[in-house]
């Protein structure tokens, strides 16, 4: 019975036997126990090397969905910054001179802030003077 | 691709199917078993394939993962068979395949570590680069069958490191 070479076996575990080869060494290893064990024991520590590979790719993958995320929100970012000013909706009118809920989600500062924009749009609107 | 289709292909290639999975399985019932997982990975895949006239290499692809699945499975059920036995407290409670597939890996990190630099060297061209042995050979200027070689010694040690530590 004629042996596959080792290097015969290391080739088919790592698909790179010759075509015309392959069938003669699959024949083989059907048949003779010790060339198969021998086989397995290249292919498993080969599949032991790909474990080993295999987590660097999903690393790789959340770095680049992380990457295009934080892309995605700088893109967002700069164009709402970028972008010309949004004209004033010339049929809006104030329905009321103060938020009913402003004292509520509002700190103090702000509550001075949304005093005197109220007060700007009160005397833009309908002419009100202080 | 419809499931029709993917019977017809199952059967016509049948044969070589079963001389691939036979010439690695240890019986011909486990050869059956595998094949039967072959065969119901590509009816999944089915729908959604356009062979293009390489259906034989698709199928032998899908042969070739279903071998190696079942030869990383191998390698944790191993692990897991061992930590049971040892009864090491956080493996055994946990049982938890991620937890064992994390611990093999560390075993085989260190199994490379432990390999002589021209081993090291030809494992890492092939695991990471993806070369092929020739191009291993062109760039280390080494002869092929020194390449071969030591990528065959490597195997062997880290497979013998993995049953020590099994």
């Amino acid at each position: 019975m004629n042996h596959p070479t080792g290097d015969e076996l290391l080739l088919l575990a790592y698909g790179e036997l010759p075509a015309a080869d392959v069938a003669r060494v699959e024949t083989h290893l059907g048949e003779c126990t010790a060339c198969r064990l021998q086989f397995t024991q290249l292919d498993a520590a080969h599949v032991a090397l790909d474990i080993v590979r295999a987590p660097r790719r999903r690393v790789a993958s959340r770095w680049m969905v992380g990457a295009l995320a934080a892309a995605a929100v700088l893109a967002t970012v700069f164009l709402a910054s970028s972008a010309p000013p949004r004209p004033v909706n010339p049929g809006w009118r104030p329905t009321a001179t103060w938020s009913a809920t402003a004292g509520y989600v509002t700190s103090g500062a702000m509550l001075e802030i949304d005093a005197q924009l109220t007060r700007l749009e009160q005397e833009k609107y309908h002419g009100l003077s202080k | 691709m419809r499931n029709l289709a993917a019977d017809q292909l199952l059967a016509e290639y049948e044969p070589a199917l079963r001389n691939f999975l036979g010439a690695r399985c240890r019986d011909a019932e486990m050869t059956a078993e595998l094949l039967q997982e072959v065969a119901v990975r590509l009816v999944a895949a089915a729908p959604r394939l356009t062979l293009n006239g390489n259906a034989r290499g698709y199928l032998f692809r899908i042969a070739a993962n279903v071998w190696h699945d079942y030869l990383r499975r191998e390698l944790v059920r191993r692990r897991t068979a061992v930590a049971l036995e040892s009864a090491e407290p956080a493996l055994a409670d946990a049982a938890d395949a991620r937890l064992l597939e994390g611990e093999l890996r560390a075993a085989i990190r260190n199994a490379i570590r432990s390999l002589p630099v021209a081993q090291r060297e030809v494992v890492e061209l092939r695991q990471r680069r993806g070369l092929t042995f020739q191009q291993i050979a062109d760039r280390l200027h080494r002869p092929l069958g020194t390449v071969l070689t030591q990528m065959r010694s490597a195997l062997i040690r880290i497979s013998a490191e993995l049953e020590e530590y099994r």
